[in-house]
C-alpha cells in the first residue's frame, strides 16, 4: 500500500483538537561564528583567553589522539601496515 | 518595530538551580557546537524590569527553547511550582503569533506525555525529551536543528566532557559558584564555540 507523502496520523485522543505542529528539524543556514565575532559575542578577561586556548590546545591533543587510533573492526596485519606507515 | 533577530541566536527558557546545572552546561555546548549562540535572561545588564528586558531578548533570538521539566511541585510543603518558564514561553507564543516569520520556539521536556498533565493547551505540540540527562539534551538539540555539516552526538558529548570538568576552574576565575552568572556563562559560551572552530573544521558550513 502506498502511503501518500503529506500523511499525517493523527493520535486517537478525544481531547485533542486538530492542532498539527508536525516536528520537522530546522536547517540552519546562517554561517557559524568567526573567532572575531566570538570574541564580540562572548567577551572574557584576558586571563580567562589564556586559560580557554590551553584547554583548547589540550582537548586539541586528545582528540587527535583518538581519531588517528586504528578503528577496532580493523584487521591485525592491516593495523600493522598502518602503523609501519606512520 | 523591533530590529530583525539574529538568525543564529537562541533564547535558553530554564530553571536556574543546582541540579539543573549539567544540563545548562549541556544546552550551552550542544548550540554552540551547531554554530549557534544561547542567550540567557542573567546576560542582559541591570536597569528596568526583569521582565521587559527579557522580552527584548526574546524579539531579539530568532528561536527559544523552553525547558519545561522543572515546572513540578517539591515534597515540602513550603515550596511552589516554578512558573517563570511557562510564563516566558506564553510572552514567546505571543510574540510568535505577531510576528509568525521572525520567530520559532521549541518546548523541551524530561518525559513523555508529562506535558499533557501539566500544560494540555500546549497539546499539538511536540516537545522535546531530553530523560533529564546532557546527552539527551545534546541528541534533541540535533533533531531540532540541522546544518549541513555538523558534529555527531557523541564528538558533542566528548566536548561537553571537557567543558564540563572546567567549571571549577571557570568558577575560580570568576569568583563565583552560580553557574549561571553572567561571567560564567560567557566563559562556558566561548570555551564550547572554541572547541567547535578548533576541533570540528567540518563542521562548518562551506560558503
Amino acid at each position: 500500500m502506498s502511503v501518500p507523502a503529506e500523511a499525517v496520523f493523527i493520535p486517537p485522543n478525544s481531547q485533542y483538537d486538530g492542532r498539527i505542529v508536525m516536528r520537522k528539524p530546522i536547517r540552519i543556514t546562517a554561517p557559524p561564528p568567526t573567532p572575531e565575532e566570538l570574541a564580540k559575542l562572548f567577551p572574557v578577561s584576558k586571563a580567562s583567553e589564556k586559560a580557554i586556548q590551553a584547554l583548547v590546545n589540550e582537548f586539541k591533543a586528545q582528540i587527535s589522539h583518538i581519531e588517528d587510533a586504528p578503528p577496532a573492526s580493523m584487521k591485525p596485519e592491516k593495523r600493522r601496515k598502518r602503523a609501519s606507515a606512520a | 518595530m523591533p530590529p530583525r533577530p539574529d538568525p543564529n541566536s537562541v533564547f535558553l527558557n530554564i530553571p536556574y538551580d543546582e541540579e539543573f546545572s549539567s544540563l545548562y552546561v549541556a544546552y550551552i555546548v550542544g548550540l554552540c557546537q551547531l554554530g549557534m549562540y544561547p542567550h540567557l535572561a542573567s546576560e542582559i545588564p541591570g536597569g528596568g524590569r526583569r521582565l521587559d528586558r527579557i522580552f527584548v531578548l526574546i524579539q531579539s533570538c530568532r528561536y527559544s527553547i523552553h525547558d519545561l521539566s522543572r515546572v513540578e511541585v517539591k515534597v515540602a510543603s513550603t515550596a511552589v511550582p516554578r512558573f517563570n518558564m511557562p510564563l516566558e514561553l506564553g510572552m514567546t507564543i505571543t510574540w510568535q503569533k505577531v510576528h509568525p516569520t521572525d520567530h520559532d520556539w521549541f518546548v523541551w521536556e524530561s518525559e513523555p506525555y508529562r506535558i499533557q498533565r501539566s500544560a494540555s493547551d500546549l497539546n499539538g505540540t511536540d516537545p522535546y525529551i531530553h530523560n533529564g540527562t546532557p546527552e539527551g539534551v545534546l541528541r534533541e538539540l540535533s533533531n531540532a536543528f540541522w546544518r549541513d555539516r555538523m558534529p555527531s552526538v557523541p564528538q558533542m558529548i566528548r566536548v561537553y566532557g571537557l567543558v564540563n570538568s572546567a567549571l571549577n576552574s571557570i568558577f575560580a576565575r570568576t569568583g563565583t559558584r552560580n553557574p549561571y552568572d553572567r561571567s560564567v556563562f560567557m566563559e562556558l559560551c566561548r570555551l564550547s564555540s572554541s572547541l567547535t572552530t578548533y576541533f570540528f573544521p567540518s563542521a562548518k558550513p562551506t560558503v
